[in-house]
């Protein structure tokens, strides 16, 4: 297959090092901070009885969704999974739409007809997950193939969790990937626990990204809640693998702060371990680094929190008075016309 | 002997409790059924009491959850396993089709497994949360498919079920399961596989059904009736496969008009085989068309106004039932 | 303008069906603002906060710290500043929160229920089901029977339940009979060859009519009990002139036992009674009627409308101006209709005891003998005495052997009971 080669090679990436570039530090953080303030919105709404069938969020993992899709290109492909709102805002989703999802409202990006975490927008190259864990990593996979075909040098994210590793199309995907090939990040949270399962009930090698191995491929391994070194690393892999397509494992290490869903109460999670992350909440780490680095003042962080409420308060309010589909469209659109 | 109120849920913890205090040969496993007790609870205590080497935690894995039931089946033991949601059990159908439903044709050699699964809708769970699918297991040989409606039946029959030498998919609806009690006795006896149940007297139609419907076909028979507008038998299966054909016969032939109600999909739904069933041996005895009142062939809905939309409820159980006997 | 916002119970949990309310941390007039925590909950999986869901004034509590609600139900009530609407009508001031708790979302109408109506084949009326044509071959009827049955179902087609109905009152044996007898083959000249040909009038064939579908109707039993009229017939003897003389009108023993029936009937209300379908309708009035045979040998039954309320003079009057009528054929609709029980006495021509046939619609008549004497044992003695038999026919589908016998023997104590003062009163 032909494909187009840059022929630099930025140094500081092939050996792993952050490079030296870095966004904007506020679009990092307002990443993160507006996924924090709508899923807490969402949690609200969810105990109000506003949305129906279930709230999962992404408390203390902000930054691994909001560090990788800003590494990544317009170009690229997604496939976000359970905890992953923060690559969708990313990647540019509208939070409006985001509360018109959840609320179930014909205007939302799925029209209803699906739920609080199943959502995405393949116009812009974000894929919406189904519940099968695992099922969504081969079709990143095959999508990023199709685009590299058509000359376009797209590199693919793959969301999933340590649970998600064990799934038998895990391994599928991962081993397709990389005997095509396929420059797929497969980006990995481990985030301590599947549902109330551990990980020490859910694999046996010492760290996940030691499956690369048996791949053949590479596996890495990152702090997942310190948003700017994570973004420095995964631009330099990305900026790689479009010049030397193929997969990698990307284990980022943090913590599910809150339960699997909003009705579960994660009592089984020892609390030396929440108390251990908590002491390393994303959110409050950018702050603090942003701070520390000079690219914002502490002024500046205020004024953005209130930026980013009065946007999540705006869309909650807008998305509430929206309209519910009209079951008159009960089975429209089950098949493609033509 | 005193009752106890108790339900779906909780019967089907007695059932499995039952099985791990007499049966060591009974192990259970599946993602969080350990000491979480389970998504819904269902195996609640049951890893306390009898300790994790009979009752454990598996990863994520459906394929190799169902490939280890048939290694264990095939050397002496009996695993129980627990799908999360029936939904979930897609992923590794080749499992229980290829695998354990051929095993015993192939070699003379049985799989004693039971897969238990909570099925069905009503909860605004969405496309992948929410399905029936029991036409599915129903379509493979070798594999049987029991779903109870009643508290009683469910912690009756996963007790036979599991000590059937097949291959049985138990499946436990998901709204039942809190929203139906009874008041149960402490003793109590297994009921064999394959025998429906009339649930409601009746001689101007049947309703025949299962799982959640049950309950939504006795609220309409029950509004039907005090209409006046007839007395109407429901009948439910409580076994899928095998079929209790038997009953479905007699339930035709002592009320001439036929209501079919399920919440899966119609096309090649478990109605369509029950349908052709009662079109192919009870012709002579229909007073009008076999009906069939079911789910469209769409995906489960999420939005409350959808899924409502979507879902039969006694509501149009009793619109149907009111035209059958009209006609 | 005071908009009224529910506080519900939240589904927590995709299986749970109630929840427990741990406390409220407001009180019922406090303000509260938009997402402000109001009270805590408890399900099976976990405890959680409600926020309020919009900014105002916490009106009512519904559910206190304990009480258990179901997903879904309102526990709590807010009012909330709603900026007025041109053409609505102002909620009326906070009163009593409601009391029933009701789902948040309202039912969706009748349309967004789209399921698709099950659409059954249009047929005419032609066509029989299976199980109809069935029915119809094991009662061998023709298909001619068969296409004169009308038809319930959709457009007029012919149900199970209009068979069954149709053969419930199909009469026994008629058609096989019917075709017996109408042989078309079977001329006038064939009949007459056997004898003289009498064709029935038109009144005939309705008496006719009548007395086969009754006997096909009811259950017919008769039973019989004998009552010692010695005393009666002694005071007629002595009365009876001047009786007639002063109310005009005979003193019979038909008068009699119509005068006893009346007041008896009042204790056997399902002998006065009627069948109409399944029903048995015990009927208000005692209306009792009086077999008349004409000199042609028909027959005509006029009645005592409200025989319960007149008294024995007053019964005989109405009885004789009634034969009279019936003799002249003057009798009106009127005088024949509303009958609730039939009195018919054929002891005129002698007869003792006989099975007279119900009239319909009612389910019972008592037939009169002969007043004769006869050989009585009384005491171990023998002694000569006046007897009535009293030939009682039922309906055996609602009455049964003792209720008949129990009315005939009140019927025979009352009438043994009778003595001049009692025929001369208004009641027994």
């Amino acid at each position: 297959m032909s494909r187009k080669q840059t022929k630099a090679t930025p140094p500081a990436a092939a050996r792993g090092r952050p490079a030296q570039a870095a966004p904007p530090g506020s679009a990092l953080l307002k990443c993160m901070l507006l996924t924090q303030l709508t899923e807490e919105r969402l949690v609200r709404l969810y105990h109000q009885g506003r949305i129906s069938g279930g709230v999962y969020i992404s408390r203390g993992q902000e930054a691994i969704g909001a560090a990788t899709a800003a590494a990544g290109g317009p170009d690229d492909l997604y496939a976000p999974l359970i905890r992953d709102m923060s690559v969708h805002i990313g990647r540019g989703e509208p939070v409006l739409d985001i509360f018109r999802h959840c609320l179930g409202r014909v205007t939302g990006p799925m029209k209803g007809r699906d739920g609080n975490v199943h959502y995405g927008c393949l116009a812009r190259g974000v894929y919406p997950m189904i519940s099968h864990l695992g099922a969504m990593l081969p079709v990143v996979t095959g999508a990023v193939m199709a685009r590299r075909r058509q000359g376009r040098p797209a590199v693919g994210f793959a969301y999933l969790g340590d649970g998600a590793t064990s799934t038998g199309d895990f391994h599928e995907a991962v081993n397709f990937a990389a005997v095509f090939d396929v420059p797929v990040i497969f980006v990995i949270e481990n985030n301590q626990f599947a549902y109330s399962t551990p990980i020490t009930r859910q694999f046996r090698c010492r760290n996940l990204a030691d499956r690369a191995v048996g791949y053949g491929i590479e596996g890495l391994a990152a702090d997942g809640n310190e948003a700017v070194d994570l973004y420095r690393l995964v631009r330099g892999l990305v900026d790689q693998l479009r010049v030397r397509p193929r997969p990698v494992l990307l284990v980022c290490d943090t913590m599910r702060m809150r339960g699997h869903g909003a009705h579960d109460d994660f009592s089984y999670v020892p609390r030396d371990l929440l108390e251990r992350f908590t002491a390393r909440d994303p959110l409050d780490l950018a702050r603090a680094r942003l701070i520390a680095d000079g690219a914002l003042t502490a002024a500046e962080v205020a004024r953005l929190e209130q930026v980013c409420q009065a946007e999540v308060d705006a869309a909650c309010q807008q998305a509430l008075a929206e309209p519910p589909p009209d079951p008159a469209t009960l089975t429209e659109g089950v098949y493609a016309a033509g | 002997m005193p009752l106890a109120e108790t339900t779906l849920v909780e019967a089907i913890n007695q059932g499995l409790r039952r099985l791990l205090r007499e049966r060591p040969e009974v192990v259970l496993f599946g993602e969080d059924i350990g000491a979480f007790g389970g998504a819904f609870k269902a195996t609640l205590g049951l890893q306390q009491e009898f300790g994790e080497a009979r009752v454990f935690d598996t990863p994520i894995c459906e394929s190799a959850i169902f490939g280890a039931a048939i290694g264990m089946a095939t050397q002496g033991l009996r695993p129980i396993v627990e799908l999360q949601f029936v939904d979930f059990g897609m992923t590794a159908v080749h499992q229980l089709l290829n695998n354990a439903g051929t095993m015993h044709y192939r070699t003379g050699v049985a799989v004693p497994m039971t897969v238990r699964a909570p099925c069905g809708g009503g909860i605004c769970g969405g496309p992948f949360h929410s399905e029936e699918l029991e036409a599915f297991f129903c379509h493979m040989p070798g594999v049987k498919v029991v779903y109870p409606a009643f508290p009683a039946d469910a912690r009756a029959l996963l007790v036979s079920a599991a000590l059937d030498p097949n291959p049985v998919i138990f499946l436990e609806n998901k709204y039942l399961y809190r929203h139906v009690k009874e008041w149960l006795p402490a003793d109590w006896e297994p009921i064999p596989l394959g025998v429906a149940q009339v649930c409601r007297p009746g001689s101007d139609a049947v309703v025949l059904t299962y799982g959640a419907m049950v309950h939504e076909a006795l609220r309409a028979a029950e509004q039907v009736e005090q209409e006046g507008a007839g007395t109407v038998m429901v009948l439910d299966l409580r076994t899928l496969k095998p079929l209790d054909a038997d009953a479905v016969l007699a339930a035709v032939a002592a009320t001439n008009r036929v209501l079919i109600v399920h919440e899966g999909w119609r096309t090649g739904g478990f109605g369509a085989e029950l349908a052709a069933l009662v079109a192919e041996r009870a012709f002579h005895l229909l007073d009008a068309p076999v009906v069939r009142l079911t789910a469209p062939d769409v995906p489960v809905p999420f939005a409350p106004e959808l899924e409502r939309a979507y879902r039969p409820g006694a509501d149009t159980i009793h619109a149907a039932l009111l035209e059958l006997l009209d006609y | 303008m005071i908009k009224r916002v529910p506080i519900v119970m939240p589904q927590m949990g995709q299986s749970v069906a109630e929840g427990t309310v741990i406390a409220w941390k407001k009180n019922v007039g406090d303000r509260i603002r938009a997402d402000e925590a109001l009270l805590e909950i408890e399900t099976d999986k976990t405890n959680a906060e409600i926020e309020s869901p919009a900014a105002g004034v916490l009106a009512a509590c519904l559910k206190q710290a304990g009480e258990r609600a179901a997903t879904g139900e309102v526990i709590g009530m807010l009012e909330v500043e709603a900026p007025d609407e041109v053409g609505t009508i102002p909620a009326p001031p906070a009163a009593a929160a409601p009391a029933v708790a009701a789902p948040v979302v309202a039912d969706p109408p009748r349309a967004a229920r789209l399921l698709p109506s099950i659409e059954l084949p249009e047929i005419n009326r032609d066509r029989f089901s299976p199980y109809v044509m069935r029915l119809a071959m094991m009662n061998d009827l023709s298909m001619q029977e068969l296409d004169s049955i009308p038809g319930t179902g959709r457009g007029s087609r012919v149900t199970k339940s209009d068979l069954l109905h149709y053969l419930s009152r199909r009469p026994i044996g008629a058609a096989s009979v019917r075709a017996e007898i109408g042989k078309a083959d079977l001329t006038p000249q064939d009949l007459e060859s056997l004898g003289r040909v009498l064709p029935m009038n038109s009144i005939r064939r309705t008496i006719a009519d009548h007395l086969v579908q009754s006997i096909h109707t009811s259950a017919h039993v008769t039973m019989v009990h004998v009552v010692d009229v010695t005393h009666l017939v002694e005071l007629r003897n002595r009365i009876k002139q001047e009786f007639e003389a002063r109310y005009r009108a005979k003193l019979t023993y038909t008068g009699i036992m119509l005068f006893v029936t009346s007041r008896v009937l009042h204790d056997f209300p399902t002998i006065n009674a009627s069948v109409v379908g399944t029903n048995l309708v015990l009927r208000r009035d005692i209306n009792i009627g009086c077999a008349v045979a004409l000199p042609d040998e028909s027959l005509v039954v006029p009645v005592v409308q409200h025989a319960d309320r007149k008294s024995f003079p007053e019964i005989t009057q109405d009885l004789s101006r009634l034969i009279a009528l019936a003799r002249q054929r003057e009798l009106t609709r009127a005088d024949v209709e509303g009958g609730t029980f039939t009195i018919s006495n054929f002891g005129a021509f002698g007869s003792i005891i006989g099975t007279p046939i119900i009239n319909q619609p009612q389910v019972a008549i008592l037939g009169m003998g002969a007043v004769v004497k006869a050989p009585v044992v009384v005491d171990g003695q023998i002694v000569i005495r006046d007897q009535l038999y009293l030939s009682f026919t039922f309906d055996h589908r609602v009455i049964d052997g003792a209720m008949g016998g129990r009315f005939l023997d009140a019927i025979r104590h009352a009438t043994e009971a009778l003595t001049e003062a009692t025929l001369n009163l208004q009641t027994l």
